[in-house]
């Protein structure tokens, strides 16, 4: 659903991506891996039009993403969470998640002024669809708290519900559980598995090797800009070249 | 004739040139717009006043004096007000605020100290001699006017762009926080910064101090706009482009009352200031498009 | 002093206060979608002329210059915003202080406004429930506004543009509908205004009225509308108040902003401060 072709970015002097081609397919849990400063957020972004590649091309179900502004992107079905987190802090958590429904709320300018009934409606199902996501990633009772407030774990898990509200196709997590606890770490792959039900369809970026092995069906390996490596986790585990782009970068991995 | 007015041009262009750079240091540097850099643009022509009339001090000691007074003000205003913003990562408007409220109140002391009428450097500062070159006659005091912000801004630019203080001046333009993980004290050269740029403000106060042959507590605030027309034209980001852009105005403004009237000085100039805003917000010589300092 | 006669020599400042009321929610607006935008005033003055050229010198009806006095504005916010509202933070507000002196001069040499000299015996039609319904309309839109998508889209834009705009909110149009609606406010504001002072002269709406806007809002604070509605009232009170102090009044002003923003850097109004910490 989701093709990069010969895709390369640079800032500068320096090669971020380098000839990337990889694809997504629809359905699955996609993970990319690889070291530090590998370019995986850099893909991130171009992915959802923040940067514009210098070559390449990219698409989505068949749309030209690189001719869309990243609101058009988003509004496309893509969604994403951020390495370093982006909530709106002194907005309340059901905010939050309500922004996410921006696009999907369809009451007009006079909807708003008026307060007419679909306006009332739309609002209405939005906070209450919002409750059940907050509930979804576990984060029920606190709705009116200051998204700002929370931990840090808790702050990830309200951006997975904001980047669900918005009912993507293909949702992209960056780093999800960096810096959570073991505990926290399951709850959030279940709830990845759980995604599947959905029909969506998930690209993640993660360090933690068991989380990455344990939850995706197929991985790909990003050094220096290049894909090194693609396959299944077995596969990949098996590859001598991953496994020299990560000797002696496992501690800090 | 011609040459004359080129000669007017780059004059009143120099000395434009010379407020507008302190502002953009500030503005560049410490990301601020320092609304009473037109205060002390004012405060820095009394206090030479002040200096040759009451002190009796020979020009060429009252003016670096004077700068360094109108300095000490800026450092005041950058320890007292900007830096508890700094601290508190307080939002724009906020310096902004701040500092107006510093020029409203530099511009009421003025007026309850020096009363608000408008008074005069002595005449005999300068010989009434001209200068000649060829067909071009420029006044002593106009070629000094000019001459000493020439050299004050070269000397600055040289500072920013061939010194190792330069060097640490741009990189914390760039980003204060990359700036202080390289090991430059931040702070300290927020204040110097502070410093220098209200000293140039103050010398380019007596430097219009002379040339207008007036000095009154209102004088900042017409001076502000003009500082700001400058930096708008010029572009927002260089101190460069700040000082293309003070010349820019200046030779407009003369060229405007030359060929037109005097009524289209103002006019002409910002609206070639609005042609700006709407075609290249960044401003002519500006090379970003966009940011968010 | 019995209503007639406290009404004859409280007027104007009644209705200033109305009037600023609104030019300080015009800012509210912008500041609330994360704009940094000085033009507000130049707004005002581009409706107040507009208005006033309706009235004196086309004889029209007091509702259309008051239609006309806020679409002028909006139209020209519409035409600069495109180009100007690609600059954010300070630049924004560099770019809109200088858009302030363009409108200033612009006034101050064209025949229609009367050059320097102004405008004079500008008729004088409003009346107290005209200011009144324009604050009740606009407080009442602008709460409308807050709770619904756009009001959220604003906040959003404010606390994290780039996050905002990956959460599919268009924040140029966004962007562009805060500037507008403020300079339509503002406009309204302006015509209001020129049909109770007489008189206008083009510089009741430059930089320092700019600054003025701007500190009603910092000052009542820009967490909901109450606070730049307070802001409004006590900047158009202050001379008043401090009146006892005569030469030193402006000193003592400028050392009210400074101590505004160094000890109140909320506002006076910040309901927020008490939900910082619920019970973590």
């Amino acid at each position: 659903m989701l093709a990069l072709h010969r895709i390369s970015h640079h800032f500068g002097g320096v090669r971020a991506l380098d000839d990337v081609t990889l694809t997504v397919e629809k359905g699955g849990i996609q993970g990319l891996i690889g070291p530090n400063g590998a370019g995986k957020t850099t893909l991130f972004n171009v992915i959802t039009g923040l940067f514009r590649p210098s070559e390449g091309t990219l698409s989505f179900e068949g749309h030209n993403l690189l001719q869309m502004p990243p609101h058009r992107i988003a509004t496309c079905g893509i969604a994403r969470t951020f390495q370093n987190i982006r909530l709106f802090s002194e907005m309340t958590l059901i905010d939050n998640v309500v922004v996410g429904m921006h696009a999907r709320l369809a009451y007009g300018t006079l909807g708003w002024m008026l307060r007419t009934r679909a306006f009332r409606q739309a609002e209405a199902g939005a906070r209450q669809q919002a409750r059940q996501l907050l509930e979804r990633v576990g984060l029920a009772g606190h709705d009116n708290e200051l998204a700002g407030n929370l931990s840090y774990g808790n702050q990830r898990k309200l951006e997975i519900a904001r980047a669900l509200a918005a009912e993507p196709r293909l949702l992209l997590l960056d780093e999800p559980v960096a810096g959570m606890n073991s505990t926290e770490k399951n709850e959030i792959m279940s709830l990845v598995k759980s995604l599947r039900q959905d029909h969506m369809t998930v690209l993640l970026i993660e360090h933690d090797m068991r989380f990455v092995m344990g939850l995706c069906d197929t991985l790909a390996v990003l050094n220096f800009g290049h894909v090194i490596a693609q396959g299944s986790p077995a596969q990949i585990q098996a590859n001598p070249a991953v496994i020299e782009a990560y000797l002696g970068q496992e501690e800090s991995a | 004739m011609l040459e004359q007015q080129i000669v007017n041009a780059i004059s009143l262009g120099s000395v434009y040139a010379l407020f507008a750079l302190g502002f953009t240091l500030i503005f560049g540097i410490l990301g601020v717009i320092n609304l009473s850099h037109g205060g002390i643009f004012m405060l820095g022509a009394y206090a030479a006043l002040l200096l040759l009339t009451r002190v009796n001090l020979p020009f060429w000691a009252a003016l670096p004096l004077a700068m360094i007074g109108a300095g000490l003000l800026g450092l005041a205003i950058d320890a007292l007000i900007l830096k508890v913003l700094r601290k508190r990562g307080a939002p724009h408007l906020m310096p902004m605020i701040a500092t107006i409220g510093a020029a409203i109140l530099m511009t009421s002391l003025a007026q309850g100290l020096f009363g608000s009428e408008t008074r005069r450097f002595p005449i005999d500062l300068f010989d009434q001699e001209n200068l000649t070159f060829g067909s071009i006659s420029i006044p002593l005091l106009q070629a000094s006017i000019t001459g000493l912000s020439v050299v004050l801004m070269v000397l600055m630019i040289w500072i920013l762009r061939r010194t190792r203080l330069g060097q640490a001046l741009r990189a914390i333009a760039e980003s204060p926080r990359a700036a202080a993980l390289l090991g430059i004290p931040v702070e300290r050269l927020f204040h110097l910064t502070s410093f220098v740029a209200a000293a140039l403000g103050g010398a380019a106060g007596i430097l219009i101090g002379l040339s207008f042959d007036a000095i009154s507590p209102f004088m900042g605030q017409p001076m502000l706009h003009k500082g700001i027309a400058a930096i708008i034209l010029g572009g927002l980001e260089a101190v460069r482009a700040a000082v293309l852009g003070g010349l820019f105005l200046g030779a407009t403004e003369v060229f405007a009352v030359t060929f037109l009237s005097s009524e289209y000085r103002d006019a002409l100039s910002f609206g070639l200031l609005f042609l700006v805003l709407l075609w290249r917000p960044q401003g002519l010589f500006g090379a970003a498009a966009t940011r968010s300092a | 002093m019995d209503w007639s006669s406290w009404w004859a020599t409280y007027s104007t400042l009644v209705l200033s206060l109305g009037v600023y009321g609104l030019m300080a929610l015009s800012i509210y607006l912008t500041l609330s979608c994360g704009l940094l935008s000085l033009a507000n005033a130049a707004f005002m003055g581009i409706g107040a002329y507009a208005s006033a050229i309706v009235t004196l010198q086309y004889e029209g009806s007091f509702p259309a210059a008051l239609l006309l006095g806020t679409a002028a504005p909006a139209a020209v916010a519409l035409l600069i915003g495109v180009p100007v509202l690609r600059l954010s933070g300070v630049y924004l507000a560099m770019a809109t202080l200088g858009f302030g002196e363009v409108v200033r001069v612009i006034a101050l040499n064209l025949e229609i406004t009367g050059g320097p000299l102004g405008l004079n015996g500008i008729p004088l039609l409003t009346e107290w429930w005209h200011v009144l319904l324009a604050l009740v309309v606009t407080v009442a839109l602008l709460q409308a506004l807050r709770h619904s998508k756009v009001g959220r889209a604003f906040e959003a834009i404010r606390e994290d543009e780039t996050a905002a705009r990956l959460m599919g909110i268009a924040t140029e149009r966004v962007k562009l509908l805060a500037f507008v609606l403020g300079a339509a406010i503002a406009g309204l504001a302006g015509g209001l205004n020129a049909h109770y002072t007489f008189t206008l002269s083009p510089g009741n709406f430059g930089f320092e009225s700019a600054v003025d806007i701007l500190t009603m809002a910092v000052l009542g604070g820009i967490q909901g509308v109450a606070g730049p509605l307070l802001g409004g009232a006590l900047i158009t009170l202050l001379p008043e108040l401090l009146r006892g102090l005569q030469e030193f009044r402006m000193a003592a002003n400028g050392l009210i902003l400074i101590a505004v923003v160094l000890f109140m850097p909320q506002g006076i109004w910040a309901p927020l401060r008490f939900r910082r910490r619920p019970g973590k």
